[in-house]
């Protein structure tokens, strides 16, 4: 069992933003390199 | 790569290098049998492990008669052997070198690594052997000298004499100490190493001089066109994670935290490390699946990540130039399907079309 926190940019974003919204994947969005890292280390908690 | 000591041997002997008589053993019954084979009244019984600094952990075991080589033996064997190098969990002890006890007169120090500022290769020798290179430099930093080889032209025999001297060998063994520092300079440059350590290096009683413990680690790089060096490599020494990764084509680096990473790229991935850490969290591993990574490879990424049971969370963070969003998806959702892990629900926030 473990939190997913996934940030994707650049090439093809929207085809892949929307294969994962699809899914029935339970995940965490950041936005930034900063914001994923904030939101993985407050998912432990 | 790393090697065993017993590999580091037969290398450097062929290289003109002169070593004590030994043989490697897999099991009590044959390391009797060595032992008799290779003669004398004492032997040390050596646990082959990729680490130094065995004898401190019990590895190295002098015995006086073949049947003590035995017991010695199937005490190793199969254990584990924790040393300073390897850290608490320690290493497999699968394979046993034994060989005939040396009357040392002398223990000196010869190393030889990559130096990137002066980009020669740096020969390092000490009057001071048997001590770690580190311990040297801290409590003996005079007994050191060092000789650039410039890596264009080789080793030259007047700086072997110059270490030799350096060193304080008695003349009539300059020559077979140059020979020896020769020997492993050019062992270092034909087979790609990157470092080759002789610790100690020993002049005997009976006036030989003799690597006793010998250690060899090679250029990964340069592997694919050294076959013959590249088939020593023990996967049972390496972590698990880390040889599954690199037969998968993955750059990984196995850490002690919580946080597992799936990162494109060695600096976004160096990056996101460090804010793990600005965060307050720890990074569980350091992991780049390059760029072009398929659905497949991100799959075989996961099934790495969840091999480590430190990990609760994964962070993916894709910065996509070669790589496209789209495959990386895809690798996920893959993933998630196939290794059939529940991933809960922890604040699922809306998606934001970036």
């Amino acid at each position: 069992m473990f939190h997913l926190v996934i940030r994707l940019a650049g090439t093809n974003v929207e085809k892949g933003n929307k294969i994962l919204q699809d899914s029935k994947l339970d995940y965490i969005e950041a936005d930034t390199l900063e914001d994923a890292a904030n939101k993985a280390v407050a998912a432990l908690k | 790569m790393d090697i065993h000591e017993y590999q580091a041997k037969e290398i450097l002997s062929s290289f003109g290098v002169t070593i004590p008589r030994g043989g490697i053993v897999y099991s009590p019954e044959t390391a009797e049998n060595k032992a008799r084979e290779i003669g004398g009244s004492r032997w040390v019984v050596k646990a082959q492990i990729h680490s130094g600094a065995r004898g401190k952990a019990g590895g190295i075991i002098i015995c006086n008669t073949p049947l003590e080589v035995a017991q010695a033996t199937d005490k190793l064997l199969g254990k584990k052997l924790a040393t300073n190098q390897t850290g608490p969990e320690g290493k497999i002890v699968n394979r046993i070198y034994i060989e005939e006890a040396t009357d040392i007169e002398k223990e000196l120090y010869l190393g030889l690594v990559f130096d990137r500022s002066s980009e020669s290769i740096m020969v390092v020798a000490s009057t001071e052997g048997g001590m770690s290179v580190e311990e040297i430099a801290k409590d003996k930093p005079d007994s050191i000298i060092r000789s650039k080889i410039e890596v264009a032209v080789g080793i030259q025999n007047f700086q072997a004499r110059e270490l030799a001297f350096g060193l304080g060998i008695e003349p009539e063994l300059i020559r077979r100490a140059s020979e020896t520092i020769v020997g492993c300079a050019k062992a270092f440059s034909e087979l790609d190493a990157t470092m080759v350590e002789v610790n100690p290096l020993v002049i005997s009683k009976q006036k030989q001089i003799l690597a006793l413990d010998c250690k060899m680690s090679f250029d990964n790089n340069a592997m694919f066109r050294r076959d013959k060096v590249s088939e020593l490599r023990d996967k049972t020494q390496e972590d698990e994670k880390e040889v599954y990764a690199s037969d998968r084509g993955l750059n990984y680096v196995s850490l002690d935290g919580n946080i597992g990473n799936i990162i494109n790229g060695a600096g976004l991935a160096m990056a996101s490390m460090d804010m793990i850490k600005l965060a307050g969290g720890e990074p569980a591993n350091f992991l780049d699946v390059g760029g072009g990574a398929t659905p497949e490879k991100i799959v075989k990424a996961f099934k790495l990540i969840t091999m480590d049971k430190k990990v609760k969370v994964i962070l993916v963070n894709i910065f996509a130039g070669i790589n496209r969003c789209d495959w990386v998806a895809e690798g996920i959702v893959q993933a998630l399907e196939k290794i059939e892990i529940n991933v809960p629900l922890s604040n699922k926030v809306s998606w934001n079309q970036c």
